[in-house]
Order: C-alpha cells, then structure tokens, then sequence
C-alpha cells in the first residue's frame, strides 16, 4: 500500500505544470495582474481586468511612452491559495516587476506578503487601512476605509439640521462590524450620538424587525456598513414597503442598484469614483472592455496602471525604480481621479472619497459639493 | 464486506522467495521516496510550489482515510485540526521563536490533544450526529480565533516567518521535503498499523461496532486512538500550510476546506491512501492550474461532477477500481493468457 500510494504522488507531481518566462522583454514591459476572474468575486476581478486593459490600449496607443506596456493576467478564482500561488507564480517564477490587484482584502493580504518578500511594488484598490500600514511596498488607488467613513461623517456633519439624528445599521461581517466602529468614533469627534446602533446578520431572508427599529428610532441618516450587495438591496426595499422616511448613506457594492430596483432611489452611496456624464469618456473606454455596469474598480483599476506606466517611464523597469518612482509621485492626474500623490512615509491614496445620490437613471454627485 | 479480523498472510520463514517478495516492496518505496525528494531540487519554482500544496491537502486527505476509511468515523472536524495547526505553527515559530524542527512537534502534540479531544466529546455520537457535532468543534475553535486580538482577529497574522533547521519554509524545496517527510511518515504509521492489531481493531470497529464489542475490542479506546492520530498530522498539514500560504487567517477554519478533502477523498476511495494520493494530486494540480486551462469557470462543476460520478459507479472510488470485479476478472483473463502464450 505505501508503496503504490508514494508511487502514486511521485508520478502525479511528476505530471506538474510549468511557468512561462517574462519580465521586460526587449522594447515592451510586463507586469502582473492577479485578478479574481472567476469564483465568488469574478464581478470585482472582471472590473480590475477591464481597468487594466483599458488603460494598456490607451498607454500603447498614445506613443508617449518608450515602452510597450503588457499585463500577464492570472485569475487567482476568488480562492485565496491561488491568489498567494499566482503571485508567487508572477514575482518567483516569472520574474515581473510589478503586481497590480487582486481586490478583496483578504486575498490581498497573503499577496502582499509575497510581493514585500520579493520587494515587488504592487498596486492595490482594496479599502483595508491594514494593506498600506503593514506593507511598505504597496500603493493604493482608491480612497481607505477610515477616510471614507470621514468623507460620510464630513457629509453628515455638514448637513445635520437641529433635531436631525443619525443612525448606524451594520452587518456583523469583519467590513461590518469595522466600519460601524470607526464612523462611531468619528461621529463622536463631532459631537454625534447615534440615537440607534444595529446589528445584523447577513444573509437575512427579512429584515422587517430592523427596519421597524429604524422607524421607532426615526432618524434622519442611516449610515449602512454592508458589502453585501443582496443584502443591502432587501434592507433598502424593506424600508420602502415600511415607510422608513430615513436616508441611507451606505458603501457602494456592486449589484445593490439593480438588486434594488425602484427602492434604491434617492439611495446615496460613497465611493472614490461614480460613472456618469461628467466622466463618460472613461466610462466608454471600460465598456469597450466589456463591462456593462463600469464601477470604481475598473477606474481605479485604470488609474493605477496609468500610474504604473508614468513611474516605468521616468524611474526603469525594475521593481527598486519602479518603487521609487511611484514613491515620488505627486499630483499625478489619472482619468477618474486627479491629484494622486504618495510618498516612501503615505501609500494610502485618496485623501476623501465622493457620495452621490441614484436618482433613478444615474448617479449624482452630492458631496464634496461643486 | 472486507475481512478486517483475519491476520494477514505473512511470508515463510523457510521461504526464501517470500523474503525477497517481503523486501521488493520496502526497496520500490524507499526508491520512490529518493525520487520524490530529489524531485523539488530538480523543477522549477511553481511546480515545487505547487507540489508543496499537493502534498499539504494530501495529509489532510490522508487523515479522512485514517478516521473514515479505516475507522468508519464520518468527521468533518478537520478544518478545526488544520486551523489550529497553522495558528499553533506560528505561535510556537515566530511567538516562542522555537525552530521548526521541534515547533512542529509541538504543533503535533497541540493537534494531537484536540484530536483527543473532539474524539471524547463525540464518543456517545455516531453518523450524522458525530459529523455535526465535530463540524461545530470548527465553528466554535473559528469564532474563538476570530474574536482573539493576540491572535490577530479577523484579518488573522502576516509578517512571520517559519524557519526549520534555521532555514526558512519559504523556500518551497524545504517546505516540499518537510511536507514529504510528514507524509511518508504518515504512511508508514498507516501501513504498519493496517497490519496490527490496532489497524484491525479500527476495521473491525468500522464494519460493526457491536460485533468488535462482543469479540473485546475496546471500540473507544480505539477511536480516541484514531482522533488523536488523524490531529496530529492535520495540524502539521496546517502548519506546513501557514508557511505556504504566508498569512493565516480564521478562513483556515472554513468548512469549504473539509469539503474539498471530503471530495478528494470520496474520489480518490476512503479505504484506499494511493487513490486518495493520486486524486489529492491530480484535483489541486486541476483546480490551481484550471486557469491555465480556461476551465476555473467549471471547477465545482467538474468537482461536483466527479463526486456523482465515483458515487454512482466506483462506490469506493479510485482506489477501489483495482480491486473492482470487472478490473480483476479482466487482469485475470490477460494474466491467464501471457501464461498461454508463454508456455
């Protein structure tokens, strides 16, 4: 029996796969691109993808650059083993120099690990304030957690009338629970209490009890911690069906507006970056690629690899320039966003994020107010 | 019905053939060991990487051959064995700064007395009871870590770094023969207990507990036995998975784990380690590489797929095809006729 079984293992092992080369190749730059293409976050891996893509046609197309930029995509399929092996796969085995993505944190995380061994600079969008504090190689394009919590709070403090009220709705998920803890505190450094504080569930088939605490509370914002798509879109539903007159101010999750239909009018949502048509042009380039419902990801997504491509440029090709360049990068204008700066000391993004109001047809930006 | 209570056949002492039949085996599979342990230092980085991973899953997939296949204990209490080995793997490495080579010990020793444990608390249990009961030792050791600010919380620990004779587990060659060792030893405790009286005493215990009651086997005695063996080797399947995966986190609880061993296990034969081996090989080099393939789309498909499959017409999977009716009755017929041909 052992005999056949370590017989069995030596000849499967033997049967393995292998990697190709890359790197910089003659006149064009490779980089990587772990991206959950498939499995439960292929929405979120598809976006980045498509942001990438996009930026690469434009970067290639331009004639600005001396390079020839080209993505080697590996679709880690929302698996967080894969996700760690891909990266290894792209800075160990096939030697490229920088790593954008993958998007959820928790995939992030054993990714970055890889990428700070290897001193690979990588690009991420997550919003966790854990991936830029703990890692020293890592550049985020998008806006973090703590600051667009602040960005709601600002919001919030700005508009609150006498007698007005906030309240905090979360789901008892790490994102949930986190985010309700920070906007807590950051409410109380402006002199807000919450007149209620909920808990729920995720994955609730009714939410009624919720809602109907909500109405005997009756404030005038609910600030919503949940980035569950479905679960948003039934609690804002369920509010319409009840009556709740409050305005929910939650995160921007994928899906939620057509989950919501009709119910999520007048739903705001805070996010670094809203399609509409002051952005149209971006917009297109990502549908181009394929993406019906382009969101925030794929504009980070664009943004980050325009970034990479002007560090390429001015620093090198390898990932020490490539890291340096990034770290000297100030006031760098990219199509969603403008301004974008990081230093060796503040990798952290965007300063604020946006809020914006779905009327319906489209998304309007209420806060920072024009 | 197996026979598990009849001794097996044992070689001659007079029979000079039957020794050298008794020493072929350990010769093939110490050669095979020698092979498998070259092989890291002879491919390259991803596929030594991967074959880490395989050889990982496949400890795990041989604890469900131990508790499952030679016990007949239905456990889906791994994920909490191999969670709490790789938490334990960076405790004792990074926290107490023990070296691998006796933290692993330690890790086993911790994985063996939760195995201990949970065999305990389910002894009055049996089928579905005692899957659900050892299923919630995973929940509850999951929301404990969760819930533990030293041991990271939610987000879990990153930045450590194990190292085995002062030489760190990311290195995947070193990470490939401290896996390899796990398992051949592993097999070799397997192998040698099947012909023991403890291996008969699980597969009498598995075929029917009243009947190894009635003949004095102590049935519990054997299945704490089998617990704390099986917590062993999956909490060092998890340590070895801390160094390889460079992040733990309370998803190393998750019941998706259990399940994909669970199904490289139903797949590969419960009762039989090479099929599980062959299968834990082939289905984690398909599931990481289905990318390559433009298959990740199908993946549960595929896994689903094979479950129904090996269920519906090779019941004991894999490793029982060699063993099946039409494959002996066809192995006899072309043995019958080389004899034939040769006279």
């Amino acid at each position: 029996m052992a005999v056949t079984a370590v017989a069995a293992t030596l000849a499967l092992a033997l049967a393995g796969c292998s990697g190709d080369d890359g790197g910089t190749d003659g006149d064009t730059f490779k980089f990587a691109v772990v991206a959950e293409k498939t499995g439960a976050y292929a929405d979120y891996g598809l976006q980045l993808e498509a942001g990438v893509k996009a930026a690469v046609e434009d970067i290639n197309a331009s004639g600005d650059y001396d390079l020839e930029f080209e993505p080697v995509v590996y679709d880690c399929q929302s698996d967080k083993s894969i996700c760690v092996q891909s990266a290894r796969d792209a800075v160990n085995a096939d030697g490229l120099p920088a790593v954008i993505g993958p998007i959820v944190s928790v995939d992030i995380l054993p990714t970055a690990e890889v990428t700070e061994r290897a001193k690979v600079p990588h690009l991420v969008m997550a919003v966790l304030n854990q991936i830029t504090d703990d890692y020293d190689n890592t550049f985020r394009f998008s806006t973090q957690s703590d600051r667009s919590n602040q960005t709601v709070v600002d919001y919030v403090k700005a508009k609150l009338q006498p007698g007005e009220t906030v309240a905090i709705v979360n789901a008892t998920t790490d994102f949930g629970k986190g985010g309700a803890a920070q906007q807590k505190e950051q409410l109380a450094e402006v002199d807000i209490e919450p007149v209620a504080e909920i808990a729920h569930d995720p994955d609730q088939a009714d939410y009624t009890p919720l809602v109907t605490q909500l109405k005997q509370a009756d404030p005038t914002y609910v600030l919503l911690s949940d980035s569950n798509p479905a679960d948003i879109a039934k609690l804002l539903r369920q509010s319409k069906e009840l009556g709740l007159q409050s305005q929910w101010i939650g995160a921007d999750a994928s899906g939620t507006i057509d989950l919501a239909g009709d119910a999520a009018e007048g739903y705001m949502t805070v996010s670094p970056w809203f399609p509409n048509a002051d952005n149209q042009e971006l917009t297109d380039k990502l549908m181009a690629q394929g993406i019906d419902n382009p969101g925030w990801i794929s504009a980070m997504a664009y943004d980050a690899t325009l970034a990479l491509a002007q560090a390429v440029q001015d620093g090198g090709t390898s990932s020490e320039e490539i890291t340096k360049a990034l770290e000297s990068l100030s006031g760098f204008d990219g199509l969603a966003r403008q301004g974008w700066t990081f230093s060796s000391d503040d990798r952290r993004g965007q300063e604020s994020s946006q809020i914006a109001n779905w009327n319906g047809q489209q998304y309007e930006i209420v806060w920072p107010e024009s | 019905m197996t026979d598990t209570l009849t001794r097996p056949r044992q070689p001659s002492t007079t029979d000079p053939a039957g020794h050298r039949r008794a020493g072929l085996p350990v010769i093939v599979a110490v050669v095979l060991v020698a092979a498998a342990a070259i092989f890291p230092a002879l491919s390259d980085y991803s596929t030594t990487y991967l074959f880490a991973y395989i050889l990982i899953i496949a400890l795990l997939g041989l604890s469900l051959h131990l508790l499952m296949g030679l016990m007949g204990v239905f456990s889906l209490g791994q994920a909490a064995l191999f969670g709490t080995g790789a938490y334990a793997a960076v405790v004792v490495t990074e926290d107490l700064g023990l070296d691998g080579a006796i933290g692993f010990v330690l890790v086993a020793a911790v994985g063996a007395v939760l195995g201990l444990l949970m065999g305990a608390v389910t002894l009055r249990v049996t089928d579905l009871y005692l899957a659900l009961t050892t299923l919630a030792v995973g929940y509850i050791f999951e929301n404990v870590v969760r819930n533990s600010d030293w041991l990271g919380g939610p987000q879990g620990r990153s930045g450590f770094s194990i190292m085995f004779f002062g030489r760190s587990l990311d290195d995947p060659r070193l990470l490939c023969w401290i896996g390899l060792g796990a398992l051949t030893l592993f097999l070799a405790v397997i192998a040698s207990m099947r012909r023991s009286k403890i291996g008969r005493a699980f597969m009498a215990t598995r075929e029917s507990p009243m009947a190894a009651r009635s003949i004095g086997v102590d049935a519990r005695r054997y299945k704490l036995l089998g617990f704390t063996i099986a917590g062993a080797f999956s909490a060092v399947a998890g340590g070895l998975y801390s160094a390889w995966s460079l992040v733990v986190d309370p998803s190393v609880y998750s019941i998706d784990l259990t399940l994909s061993v669970l199904a490289i296990a139903i797949v590969g034969g419960l009762r039989s380690a090479p099929g599980i081996l062959v299968v834990a090989a082939a289905l984690t080099y398909f599931r990481n590489s289905a990318g390559d393939f433009g298959v990740s789309d199908y993946v549960l498909l595929v896994y689903g797929s094979l479950i129904v499959l090996s269920l519906r017409f090779l019941p004991l999977g894999l490793g029982g095809l060699a063993s099946s009716p039409a494959v002996v009755r066809l192995v006899g017929r072309s043995g019958r006729r080389g004899r034939g041909g040769a006279a």
